[in-house]
């Protein structure tokens, strides 16, 4: 089992420690994840998530690289900026989805843990020499800080370092010395960066968010968050057979490069004929449905659970399903089977939280 | 370490049973509530109804997990602790006193005689 340069930092918290993609990851600390996630909604919060795959893409031809793998238009991709976006191999199998990050001159991808690996083979197999792939996972940490009042404590902690910084921007500052790169973007569905810094530096800025009253969060409030923000979670609302259009990522289909391995394919009539589609579930009976439960309309399958949850913030038990498009008709009534009793939910638009902007 | 009161009894499903006269309060161990995380949902399906022992008599839901609940003796279930439909959370913080599940009217008191004291419930978990 793999673990994070946190590890020793969870138990010493009491975190439950469970296994997430190979790594010993906390799920919870003490708290819970239901007031771990109140906390991320309220004020702030910061998760560890360093085992999620870091890979620099580097060497003269790496703009076109990025350009032949990525379904982006890079030209807008502007040097410090990040994008979200899928990784389709030829096989127009979705391998991954990831965020890109555009530095002067080279790329950085986030990308899932569980992954990795396949990620790299496969770029490996499609690059040239010009292109160079460095999986800097394990040389480094990684945290996301998230909440209303995280982007203000992260910057005090670094000195007025992101005063400037806006959503999707990112950029590389000093805190006590350190080099520290520093992203605004997150999981949660809240405001707050995500941090990347050498293993040394690790423990230091751990102590200096708790010192700054940042609680620490688990996994299990992150997926929390996540799916009251309607976001996608690989291996959930997103597999390798995935229609993306029929997962709602038709807007991040932007490449109108011939150099795209997949330009037909993002182009094509087939991929518009999706015959499902993601939507939000607001159970209203008790019980939480869960992943690969049947969704029913009338005695008909229409389709099934990708995540559930029970919703801190709207005080209700939520899902995200794939169902039939005909049928994906907001406010209609489906019934979901959980175990052995079907339980009323209300089809919902996502997602089931949106934070106010200030 | 779990906290587990002497004074009461518990099955190898971890429920705890406090006998007073010939009525039987029931709820979940520290240690279940601990494993099972943030409850949601406590679902009690047979009030009024004889039970016999270890038959189910509902569910208990946390964020990540669901669990049946067996009761730990044969009786009818006489009361439900109403305030866990708003406060579910009450089994998570005080399992043993406000996060009492129901009450039973014992039949057979023989029953108690195949539940486990605190120690021996202490060498299962």
């Amino acid at each position: 089992m793999s673990k994070t340069i946190f590890y020793e930092k969870h138990l010493d918290n009491n975190a439950k420690i469970v296994d997430f993609a190979g790594w010993d990851m906390p799920i919870n600390y003490p708290l819970g994840i239901i007031k771990e996630a109140n906390t991320v909604r309220n004020s702030s919060g910061f998760f560890d998530v360093s085992h999620m795959g870091r890979v620099e893409i580097k060497g003269n031809n790496a703009e076109n690289f990025i350009n032949k793998i990525l379904p982006i238009n890079i030209n807008s991709l502007k040097i410090g900026s990040a994008k979200y976006t899928l990784l389709i191999n030829e096989q127009k199998e979705i391998i991954d989805d990831l965020i890109i990050y555009r530095f002067s001159d080279y790329f950085l991808l986030i990308i899932n843990a569980s992954n990795t690996d396949e990620d790299i083979n496969w770029m490996q197999s499609v690059k040239d020499k010009e292109v160079e792939i460095n999986n800097i996972t394990s040389e480094t940490g990684m945290l996301a800080i998230q909440g209303p009042d995280a982007i203000k404590i992260f910057n005090s902690i670094s000195k007025n370092g992101i005063e400037d910084l806006g959503r999707y921007k990112f950029k590389n500052i000093l805190i006590e010395n350190n080099d520290v790169f520093v992203a605004r973007t997150g999981y949660t569905g809240e405001d707050g960066v995500e941090i990347i810094f050498n293993l040394e530096f690790a423990f230091k800025i751990w102590e200096l968010l708790i010192n700054n009253n940042v609680t620490p969060c688990g996994l299990g409030a992150r997926d929390l968050l996540r799916i009251e923000a309607g976001l996608h979670l690989y291996g959930h609302e997103i597999t390798k057979k995935s229609n993306p259009i029929d997962i709602g990522l038709k807007r991040i289909l932007e490449s109108e490069s011939s150099e795209y391995i997949n330009n037909n394919y993002i182009h094509s009539e087939n991929i518009r004929k999706g015959l499902f589609s993601m939507t939000g579930l607001l159970v209203t009976d008790r019980g939480i449905a869960r992943e690969e439960n049947e969704i029913y309309y009338k005695d008909l399958v229409i389709g099934k659970v990708t995540s559930g949850t029970y919703s801190s913030t709207l005080k209700s038990s939520i899902a995200i399903g794939m169902i039939k498009k005909d049928f994906n008709i907001i406010n209609n009534t489906v019934r979901i089977k959980v175990r052995d009793k079907f339980l009323n939910a209300t089809i919902t638009k996502l997602p089931f939280y949106k934070r106010s902007k200030k | 370490m779990s906290e587990i009161p002497n004074n009461l009894k518990y099955s190898k499903d971890h429920e705890w049973v406090n006998i007073e006269d010939n009525i039987a309060t029931i709820g979940i161990t520290l240690h279940a509530a601990e494993s099972l995380g943030d409850i949601v949902y406590v679902d009690v399906s047979s009030l009024n109804q004889e039970l016999k022992q270890f038959d189910k008599f509902g569910e208990i839901e946390s964020v990540k997990a669901v669990s049946d609940l067996f009761v730990p003796v044969s009786g009818k279930i006489v009361e439900v602790n109403e305030e866990l439909e708003s406060n579910p959370e009450y089994v998570n913080d005080d399992c043993y006193e406000k996060g009492w599940i129901i009450k039973v009217e014992i039949t057979n008191l023989n029953d108690l005689t195949t539940l486990l004291d605190s120690s021996e419930y202490e060498k299962i978990i």
